[in-house]
Formats: structure tokens, C-alpha cells, sequence
């Protein structure tokens, strides 16, 4: 290769993500792989597109999974410096308030304190609500299975929805990630909707409708999920997805934790009711 | 004017530990920490009259501390002290008599000896391993009556009233939790406080068992009051002002004063005051008991006791001694103190000795795996040392005639998905469930590996079957 030649090829290399960016057209997704979840997050989001965290003057909430009594290590909560830069991010994109919140199965006050993520998104300025029953009212889902379910009001009364799931094993839906993380803005008997796991959530991602979903994959919950607890069955990926297409989310996940396509009966009932195709072109920075 | 100043100390004494029981109360629970000062609980760490009790029900020394020590020595030297200044429940009955004016009666010799009988009573029965004594603590009852009602009460009052001023809801609870027991802790403190009207702290006179103790101890200390003859005229004002009955003109009892100083201020004469003496004075008086009656009762005891005692397996704290009922001083502070509110009081129903101990109760809450905040708030030791993995309050098991993949062929695996145990004491197996249709399916079910089980609860707690499919028991011998 001539000089010349080899410097074309590497301009192209160089330019080619600024030119991606510019145009935003070429990629549906965007998947990080990093050291950093802070600075991957920064990465991918900028990658992305701020403009697609919140218009000017939104009020979005960032829903990360707060759901157990576990350290940030064990994998079981979404990772705290993903949560600090989105929920940045989102004010730099022009967010009028960011809200964090999340139903936990364990008490909110332990989980929001040991998931480190109550910190990490007040310092980013965002307000973390501890929710009250007082807070929930009927609302009707219009779901397949959920036709009406107890929902936390300031879900309903946010313009962006950002879905941080983290990826873990589910020994009934095989894994939890985005679709199942929005369980956590729901009250009410959530156990009951186990009974039709995969219906239920497609209905739930069908009715919150998230405006872009942020998987943390930088440690992922192998086995024992979704609680763990042992280090053993966490795995370090150092990876990150970003997109709007939450069933493309959601196999990214699936295909990670090793699911084969007929284990995942959630992303092809979001592809059959037209949530998303779930392969979709994705820029790997 | 020396001792109008220490009156007024007395009430500002009052008033800072009422202040300060009910900091350390706000401040009983998890702030960000599971291991919390002993300091929380100081007023029945520092308890004379629960501690001996649960000291001689378990045959043990181990729940005498310092703070045990410090008030030992302050009131065998200065006398009953601790009901004057200190004691929150007496500051409450002090502010109580001084609202609604409770008349203060004509002198007449009174009789202190029913609060003796009643302190000999529990003293007999805690030998017998009963400490059922400390469900008449003062500090107990008032800290009680706080938990089980007031706190709540109010908490549910800062919600309805958040209705309209929004900004009231930050300081309500986030996981509020009711208890069973409101009733009869409320009826008990009600009754304390009502008995108030009748007479002067008339509950710290003639009934308080703690209050006793107090005067048993303190009737030789050295802070001792006296009357100078020569002014004196003999008008017997100090003996109708005095709120303890300690007749300071007609024989001081040394062990009933509350060393509150009225009677030095109230003298038309000037002619009481206190000094630092061993010595009695010949017409001092002392405890107002028979030894034929302290005989009596024990003998009364002896033989009522064996009617108390019933033995029933019950579900308990995590990390709970062997000797549970007998170490437990009934104060509530685990119950207080617990997140998740599982922790909940004995009824009466339960029998005597189990009323106000702590249960884990299961069908309400659970217990938090990684938390371990009950075993620093226990004053006793009742709660003794665990970790969140020797945890093992009981066990969980499951009723296949309700769960629902084994019984009607359903999906759920809540139990499993809840279940704290890293490794997982609750484990899926596939079977073949059976639809009402008739419909043969593959699900996953659940088994409790009980070599795993901590008996949590949380199990029981998520079930979405009504009766609970899985339910926690306790732990046979």
C-alpha cells in the first residue's frame, strides 16, 4: 500500500463515526464497549444523539432497575454511573427536570442506598422519589393481558420515558432487561403477572412506550437472577447499548446472556405486535 | 433562691429528656447504617428495673452495661433522682398534672406498700424465668404507645394533611407499616396517664414497679432533706405540696422523694434544706412494706405462677437466644427500629409471657436479608449476634394444593425470583402441571431446599396466591 493510499483509508476510518453522526441515519443502535461505564455512557449517548435524550423543557424520567437490596458489584441493580451521565445528559439536551425513581421488591430506602444510585443521580440533579401508595392510580393499559393496572402517577405524567435496564437471568422470562424493567413503575399484585410474564410486559412497553432505552451490560447477571448475590454468577462485559427500538434492546440482552432464539418469547410478541424489528443495523464504538 | 433555682433545673431536666427520648425514638431505625450506637437505646439500656429483671429471668450478667452502672450509683447517692429528672414518663405525668390542675390533696398519711408488692411480684416471677415485669416498665410503656400508635397516627395524619400542602409529604414514612397491639398499648397508657386526674402522678406514687426499685435503692442516699426546728411553725404546708407523699415534716421518706425541691420553695419559712449526710434523722421513715406482707406476696406468687407459664413455638427475630421470653425486656425498640415492619408485638391471647416480645410476623412483611439493625438496637441481648447468612428464624414450605404451577398448571416463580439466598434456597423443577382444562404442560415449580432457608418470609410475603402457597414455619427442634 502506498502512503498515500494508507492515508486515505485511515482519513475514511477517522471520519467515518463523525460522518455518522452527523447523519444518524445509517444505525438504529449503538453499542459501546468500554472501561468506563461513566465515560461509555458519554460515548455512546453522544454517538447517539443528545437530541434524542429530551426536547427542551421535558420532564423525563430515567427508570434504572433499583429493584434488590445489592451493591452495585452484584449485578442486580443497574449501574450507578449510567445513570449519573444519562440523567446528566438528558439536562444538557435541554430536560426541564429529571426524575429517578423505581418500585423495589426490597425496602426502597436500602435498595436506593446500596444500589448507589440514589447518590450518583442527585448529584447529576435529578429528583429521586420514594414512592407512596398515595401515588398510584388505576390506569386503564389497554393490554392484551393488562387491562387495567395500578400505575404510579408520575410515570403518566412525564414526557420521555428512559428505560436503564440492566441484564440479568430470569428463571421465568429467561432474562429480564428493558421491557421487564418498566415492571418497576407499576404497583399492585405485581406477582400475577407472572402468570402470562411475556404477554404482560409486551403490554407494558406497548403502553409507557419509552423514548430510548439504555442497556447496561457492563456486568451481567448470569445465573440466579434477577436477585444473585453470589460474584460468581456476575459476568463483566464492559458493554453498553443505546436505542429507541425496545425489542432490538432486548435481544441485544438475550443474545448476550447466551439465549437462544426460541428462549425468548417477549422480543418475538414485541416484533409480532409491532414494537420493532429486533435486528437492527448497529454502530459498535 | 439556691433551691427555687434547682426547681427550675428539675423542670428543664425534665423537659430536655423527654426531648432527647423522643430524638433517640425518631432516630431508632435504618438511617443509611445497620449497625447503629448503643446509645439509641440508652433509657432501657441504663434501665435498673427491666435489666435486673431479664438479668435474673435468664440467669445472666451480660445485659448489665455502664449506663446500668452510672444510673446504680446516681441513685443510691442521690436518691430517686431518676423519677424526678430524668424518667420521660414521669415528665409526662408532671406536664399532665400541671395542665389540668390535678388537685392537690389534703395530707394524709398514704400507703406506698401496693407499688412493693407489685415489684416483689415480677421479682418472683423473673426467678421463675418470667420477666413479665417489663411490660410495666414506664420507659416501656411510653415508648410503646409512641411506636404502636402515635408514630403511625401521625404518619398517617402528614399523609391526608400532604392532600393539601404537598411539601408535608416528605416527612412521612416511605414504607410505613401498622401494628397489631395499638389497642392495649394505648389502653394502658391511657389508663397511666388518666389515673393522673385522681391524684399528683398518682401512677408514680403507689404503682410504678420501676419507681420501687428506685425508692428500695435510694432510701439510704446522702442528699437528705431537713428542717430547721427553730423556724418551722409547724403549718404542714410541705407535706400538701410534696408530689411523691414523702411527708418531708412528718418523717421524710427518703426513698419516696423525687428530690424536686418544691417543699424548700413552697415554705412560708424558709425552714427546709437539704445537705450531704449519711446520717438519718430519728424520724425518718423507711420502705412502706411489712415483712409480713412481703412474705405474703411471694407466697401468692408462688403458687399464681405455674398458671402463667405456656409454652408455644413462635416465629422470632433473627438471631433470637435460646432463652428468648426470659431476655427480652418488652421494650419494642427491634420492632421500632425493623424497615420492613415484620417484627410485630405478642397479644395477649399469646399468654402473659409472651405479650409485647417481638414475632417475626410473616403474613404482614418480611425480613430483609442483608439487613441486621434489630441486633444493635436490642438492649438486652435478647437479639443476639448474626449476619445475614446465619440467619435461621424458621423455615418455608410450600402447600401444593394452592401454588399454582402444582394445582392449577399456572406459571409462577415469585417465591424463586424473591428469593434472597444467593445460591437459592427456593429451587424450580419442571413437572408436569395440570390445567383445569385437563391440559398437560412442562412448568417450573418450587422446592425449598431448607438446609438454605433463613425463613424470611419474603416468600410468603410476594406470593400472589391468597391463601399464602407458601408459608413460613417454625424451626423444630
Amino acid at each position: 500500500m502506498k502512503r498515500r493510499d494508507f492515508v486515505k483509508v485511515l482519513a475514511a476510518a477517522v471520519s467515518l463515526p463523525f460522518l455518522a453522526q452527523v447523519k444518524n441515519k445509517g444505525f438504529e443502535a449503538v453499542e459501546v464497549k468500554g472501561e468506563d461505564p461513566y465515560k461509555m455512557t458519554w460515548n455512546g449517548i453522544r454517538t447517539f444523539g443528545l437530541k434524542n435524550l429530551a426536547s427542551k423543557g421535558d420532564l423525563v424520567l430515567v427508570k434504572p432497575n433499583i429493584g434488590w437490596d445489592r451493591t452495585p458489584e452484584q449485578a442486580a441493580d443497574t449501574n450507578p454511573f449510567i445513570v449519573k451521565a444519562i440523567v446528566e445528559a438528558s439536562y444538557q439536551a435541554g430536560a426541564k427536570k429529571v426524575i429517578v425513581f423505581d418500585n423495589p421488591c426490597n425496602v426502597a430506602k436500602r435498595t436506593y442506598l446500596h444500589s448507589e444510585i440514589a447518590m450518583a443521580a442527585k448529584k447529576a440533579g435529578a429528583e429521586v422519589i420514594f414512592l407512596r401508595d398515595n401515588h398510584l392510580i388505576t390506569e386503564k393499559l389497554k393490554g392484551e393481558f393488562l387491562k387495567e393496572w395500578k400505575v404510579y402517577r408520575q410515570a403518566l405524567e412525564v414526557d420521555r420515558i428512559i428505560d436503564v435496564p440492566i441484564v440479568k437471568h430470569h428463571s421465568l422470562a429467561r432474562a429480564t432487561i428493558a421491557m421487564k424493567n418498566l415492571m418497576g413503575i407499576i404497583g399492585g399484585r405485581r406477582g400475577y403477572l407472572h402468570r402470562r410474564i411475556d404477554t404482560a410486559i409486551v403490554d407494558l412497553a406497548q403502553f409507557f412506550r419509552p423514548s430510548l432505552v439504555v442497556v447496561d451490560a457492563y456486568r451481567i447477571l448470569k445465573a440466579h437472577g434477577p436477585q444473585g448475590g453470589n460474584l460468581s454468577d456476575v459476568a463483566l462485559k464492559k458493554k453498553l447499548f443505546i436505542t429507541k427500538n425496545i425489542v432490538a434492546a432486548d435481544y441485544w440482552g438475550a443474545k448476550l446472556l447466551g439465549l437462544n432464539e426460541s428462549q425468548m418469547a417477549w422480543v418475538t410478541e414485541g416484533e409480532k405486535r409491532g414494537l420493532g424489528r429486533r435486528r437492527v443495523k448497529t454502530l459498535k464504538i | 433562691m439556691k433551691y427555687r433555682f434547682l426547681r427550675w433545673a428539675r423542670v428543664v431536666s425534665q423537659i430536655f429528656f423527654f426531648g432527647l427520648f423522643l430524638y433517640l425514638f425518631l432516630r431508632t431505625g435504618f438511617f443509611g447504617s445497620d449497625r447503629v450506637t448503643p446509645l439509641i437505646s440508652i433509657f432501657f439500656r441504663s434501665d435498673l428495673y427491666s435489666i435486673s429483671i431479664v438479668g435474673i429471668a435468664a440467669r445472666t450478667l451480660t445485659v448489665f452495661s455502664l449506663f446500668f452502672l452510672v444510673l446504680l450509683l446516681l441513685s443510691l447517692t442521690l436518691g430517686r433522682v431518676f423519677c424526678g429528672w430524668i424518667c420521660p414518663m414521669g415528665a409526662l405525668l408532671s406536664f399532665f398534672s400541671w395542665l389540668f390542675k390535678t388537685k392537690k390533696r389534703r395530707y394524709k398519711e398514704p400507703s406506698f406498700k401496693y407499688k412493693y408488692v407489685i415489684l416483689i411480684f415480677f421479682f418472683v416471677a423473673a426467678l421463675f424465668s418470667l420477666p413479665i415485669g417489663t411490660v410495666f416498665d414506664p420507659i416501656a410503656i411510653l415508648f410503646r404507645v409512641v411506636t404502636f400508635v402515635i408514630h403511625p397516627e401521625g404518619n398517617l395524619a402528614l399523609l391526608y394533611s400532604s392532600k393539601a400542602i404537598p411539601s408535608l409529604e416528605n416527612y412521612t414514612m416511605t414504607e410505613p407499616h401498622l401494628f397489631y397491639g395499638a389497642v392495649t398499648a394505648g389502653i394502658i397508657f391511657l389508663t397511666v396517664l388518666l389515673l393522673n386526674l385522681i391524684e399528683e402522678r398518682l401512677w408514680c406514687r403507689y404503682l410504678c414497679p420501676y419507681g420501687a426499685l428506685l425508692s428500695i435503692i435510694s432510701s439510704k442516699n446522702i442528699l437528705k432533706l431537713r428542717i430547721d426546728e427553730e423556724k418551722c411553725t409547724s403549718c404542714g404546708i410541705c407535706d400538701a405540696v410534696c408530689p411523691a407523699s414523702a411527708t418531708p415534716f412528718n418523717g421524710w421518706k427518703a426513698g419516696e422523694c423525687y428530690q424536686c425541691f418544691r417543699c424548700h420553695t413552697e415554705c412560708p419559712e424558709d425552714a427546709i434544706y437539704t445537705e450531704l449526710s449519711i446520717k438519718a434523722k430519728k424520724n425518718e421513715k423507711g420502705i412502706d412494706i411489712k415483712r409480713r406482707e412481703a412474705l405474703l406476696t411471694i407466697g401468692a406468687t408462688l403458687i399464681a405462677m405455674p398458671l402463667l407459664k405456656k409454652e408455644k413455638k413462635v416465629l422470632r427475630p433473627p438471631g433470637a437466644v435460646e432463652d428468648f421470653t426470659s431476655r427480652c425486656i418488652r421494650c419494642s425498640e427491634c420492632m421500632k427500629g425493623c424497615p420492613t415492619g415484620v417484627l410485630q408485638p405478642m397479644s395477649l391471647a399469646s399468654g402473659l409471657e409472651n405479650y409485647g416480645t417481638p414475632r417475626l410476623a410473616t403474613e404482614l412483611s418480611y425480613c430483609e436479608y442483608e439487613c441486621t439493625l434489630c441486633q444493635s438496637l436490642c438492649p438486652s441481648g435478647a437479639i443476639g449476634k448474626f449476619t445475614p447468612e446465619t440467619k435461621r428464624m424458621g423455615v418455608a414450605r410450600v402447600d401444593r394444593s394452592v401454588c399454582l404451577p402444582f394445582a392449577y398448571g399456572e406459571e409462577c416463580i415469585v417465591c424463586e425470583e424473591h428469593c434472597p439466598v444467593p445460591s437459592k434456597a427456593i429451587k424450580l423443577i419442571e413437572i408436569e402441571g395440570l390445567t383445569p382444562e385437563g391440559e398437560k404442560r412442562k412448568i417450573l415449580a418450587p422446592v425449598v431446599r431448607e438446609e438454605l432457608c433463613t425463613g424470611c418470609g419474603i416468600c410468603e410475603n410476594k406470593c400472589p396466591q391468597s391463601p399464602k402457597a407458601i408459608k413460613i414455619y417454625p424451626l423444630e427442634d
